[in-house]
């Protein structure tokens, strides 16, 4: 997989502006439509995928408060998950949770069923693992439905592709759909953003990333009462045509937070990656990642992931320029605590500026920014941009699973498409990754598997 | 000086390390008559899995009567402080310091169920009743649990029931009954037989010798006990990290509790939605380190757990709050000592 290396100029000037491509391309294509239908100016949600992180996402959709909104619709393969999920959001906001149990729907076609209930300018959810995202957008888009989808947005070459064009067609008729990766709307990290655009710190050369905690993202094997596909699907985080495995599903913020302050995306990533302890467990993730990223100008991100108990811990990310540094992210997602320094030694001594206590959840601020722009009728897409964002990702983790340098286009052009039958899967049919006859799953196998990760 | 005491209390064989324990403090002690029955400070002892020692200091808190709530012309008072009443508080112990990360560590490894996030939760609850006597330990923490802090930092990030769980887990360690403090014990302890503003006095300049708090930090909490302890030992009660005590909240607990007087060993209303944290914390104003300030469970604590429904364990990246812990004073073991 050596081919394509060359680093063309238009590429790099394209990945320097895919930020703003992804703001401006719906003004570009100069369509200006009403953004939503309802006579009463109510707008309408449909939730796909009922899990904690979706019945969350509903949560703050349904807090946003410039306007009347209300669920209507739930949809999601395990019946248990939808009447949890109805329950805790009934539970909270019972006013504005109108499910009866025609509108609940389990299944693999649910998320039709609950798309159907909407009308145009309304918003789905997509809160599924991201196997199923473009399956969801091809029909949101078809209805001509507002979408909220969760990160990561795609888990390959093909997967990114596809989500790249569905973008654009969504940008064409003016569809407003907002993507999970909530940090693009905290309000310190913009802030910060701008400082270092206005060189408070330099010109970013070198930008950190850690992600590491103990175990998890991991299971043992399938019990006899379940499918496969419903198995993997439960635990979406293990297998990688599910969610892009822990890599995808944990990493992808600070990954994107960092591209974002750099304003560019990374060409290539050299990573390692190693499995020591997984004992029982059989899931498809490593132990330990360890990536290098390398953006046009040669900059470097370095990024440490490990999930391993007992070992020191770290989930911060940081930026240095040729004048000063910067912490984008403390510790976790939220509150960023965002701040400069003067040098490269981050002592309180050098403090230059910190974003001033408390923050608001930028879950929160992604809902409010979402609906903004449907009601206002502002242009606003980002898909384009998650999907980038989750193809990189890819990039450094096929990048530890292969042990080869993988480059931008490779990873764009790769094509192993991990489900091929996403949008076709059904609770007794075969599962995208069969299980070895142990109970196993295929695991990376670098060095010797070079051109697809299992 | 009597910091070696406690250090072989770490098996469950109650009464005979008790009877040790008793005997060398009587021994050693030149206190006569009644004094020498009173409990003394001792340390407690750990064995992490790894085979690492952790110990902690706790301390006898006398037992005694006082006003609890704040006077109504104190500044910065606010109206769930009112009114002031009667507390009357059976003897206790109390750690001389915030649990440290280190100690929480220890807990976290020997009993996170790294599995129960990816079961069904009526499997979990199922699987927990099974087995009664296993402590249902907390759900792996999203994210890095010590934030970046070093160990000998207070432990953070715990909701009310991680807090009440780990009290569980030490107890089984030690054999010794380990719990929140009430509100009640809380504050008394605070004020250390004073009527003050701050437990040591009235001025808020003295403040930085006693607290981190938003005059003298930069984001960050302190490792604990670096800062001076109030009259009876204690380190941080006020600033640092919150401190979960035992109580639910309520904004009308006092004009409740007031109609006994004094009240005995209160411990709350009976039910409630949030748990008091007590103390302020290193982002605090000098308001809310006052003895009687009172504060509880914030909505925006959970602003990092994008999930519904939330944590029942952490809450994520919160380093303004934390626990010590108390114990009850064992009547068997000042008999013991007779």
């Amino acid at each position: 997989m050596n081919e394509n290396t060359n680093k063309d100029t238009s590429r790099r000037e394209f990945l320097k502006n895919t930020g703003r491509v992804a703001a401006t391309s719906a003004l570009a294509a100069g369509i200006i439509s009403r953004a939503y239908a309802a006579s009463d100016n109510t707008i309408k949600l449909a939730l796909i995928g009922c899990g904690g992180r979706g019945t969350g996402a509903a949560s703050d959709a349904l807090s946003v408060q410039n306007g009347p909104i209300k669920l209507v619709a739930m949809a999601d393969v395990f019946e248990r998950r939808v009447a949890n999920s109805y329950k805790s959001l009934k539970e909270g906001r019972d006013a504005q949770v109108d499910v009866p149990d025609d509108r609940k729907f389990v299944g693999f076609d649910g998320y039709k069923k609950a798309m159907d209930c909407l009308d145009k300018g309304d918003v789905a959810i997509l809160g599924t693992p991201p196997a199923f995202r473009w399956v969801h957008f091809t029909y949101a888009i078809k209805k001509s439905l507002n979408v909220f989808m969760e990160k990561p947005v795609t888990v390959d070459g093909p997967t990114t592709r596809r989500m790249i064009e569905l973008a654009k067609e969504a940008a064409k008729q003016n569809l407003k759909c907002g993507v999970g990766l909530m940090i693009r709307h905290c309000r310190g990290r913009q802030e910060l953003h701008d400082r270092i655009k206005n060189g408070e710190i330099g010109e970013i050369i070198l930008m950190r990333g850690y992600r590491m905690g103990g175990r998890s993202a991991t299971c043992g094997r399938k019990p006899d009462n379940i499918s496969e596909t419903l198995y993997q699907i439960q635990k979406f985080h293990s297998f990688l045509w599910a969610s892009g495995g822990m890599y995808n599903d944990y990493y992808i913020h600070q990954i994107d937070e960092l591209s974002w302050m750099k304003d560019a995306w990374p060409i290539e990533a050299q990573a390692l990656g190693g499995r020591h302890y997984r004992g029982d467990q059989v899931d498809q993730n490593l132990d330990t990642y360890d990536v290098e990223y390398t953006y046009p100008d040669g900059t470097k991100l370095f990024y440490q992931g490990r999930n391993m108990s007992g070992c020191t811990g770290g989930f911060s990310s940081y930026v240095h320029g040729t004048k000063g540094s910067a912490v984008v992210s403390t510790s976790g997602h939220t509150p960023g605590k965002v701040r400069t320094y003067k040098g490269q030694n981050m002592d309180d001594a050098n403090i230059i500026w910190r974003y001033p206590q408390p923050e608001r959840s930028p879950y929160q601020l992604e809902w409010v920014d979402l609906i903004e722009a449907i009601r206002e009728d502002k242009p606003y897409n980002e898909v384009e941009r998650g999907a980038i964002t989750s193809m990189v990702s890819s990039m450094g983790r096929m990048a530890a699973h292969t042990g080869q340098v993988i480059t931008y286009d490779q990873m764009l052009n790769c094509p192993h498409e991990f489900a091929p039958n996403a949008a076709n899967l059904t609770n007794d049919g075969p599962a995208p990754v069969p299980a070895n006859a142990d109970g196993s799953y295929p695991v990376p196998q670098p060095g010797i598997l070079k051109d697809r990760e299992y | 000086m009597m910091k070696n005491y406690g250090t072989i209390c770490n098996r469950p064989v109650k009464s005979l390390t008790f009877l040790t324990v008793c005997l060398v403090a009587f021994s050693c002690s030149a206190l006569p008559g009644k004094e020498a029955d009173s409990p003394k400070k001792y340390t407690e002892t750990v064995t992490a899995e790894t085979g690492e020692k952790i110990s902690f200091e706790m301390t006898p808190i006398p037992g005694g009567t006082f006003l609890m709530g704040s006077p109504q012309d104190e500044p910065g008072r606010k109206d769930d402080e009112a009114p002031q009443h009667e507390v009357r508080v059976a003897p206790f112990y109390l750690c001389t310091t915030e649990t440290t990360i280190e100690l929480f560590m220890a807990y976290y490894q020997e009993t996170v169920t790294a599995k129960k996030d990816f079961i069904e939760p009526e499997q979990a609850e199922k699987e927990a009743m099974e087995d009664v006597d296993a402590i249902t330990g907390p759900t792996p923490v999203y994210g890095d649990m010590t934030m970046g802090y070093e160990k000998n930092h207070p432990a953070i990030a715990m909701t009310w029931h991680n807090a009440t769980t780990f009290c569980k887990w030490l107890s089984r360690k030690t054999g010794k009954k380990y719990r929140l403090p009430t509100e009640a014990e809380w504050e008394y302890a605070c004020r250390a037989g004073t009527t003050s503003r701050f437990g040591f006095g009235n001025d808020p300049g003295q403040l930085k010798d006693y607290a981190w708090y938003e005059a003298n930090t930069e984001g960050k909490n302190g490792a604990v006990a670096k800062k001076k302890p109030n009259a009876w030992g204690l380190y941080d009660m006020l600033g640092n990290v919150r401190e979960w005590v035992y109580d639910f909240y309520s904004p009308a607990a006092y004009q409740e509790i007031a109609k006994q007087s004094p009240a005995v060993n209160p411990k709350g209303p009976t039910a409630g939605k949030v748990h008091v944290a007590r103390g302020g914390d290193y982002g605090s104003s000098v308001e809310e380190l006052r003895c009687a300030a009172r504060a509880f469970e914030q909505e925006w604590w959970r602003m990092g757990d994008p999930q519904i429904p939330k944590s029942k364990w952490w809450l994520p990246e919160i380093d303004v709050v934390g626990f010590r812990v108390a114990r009850s004073i064992d009547p068997n073991e000042q008999n013991s000592a007779k």
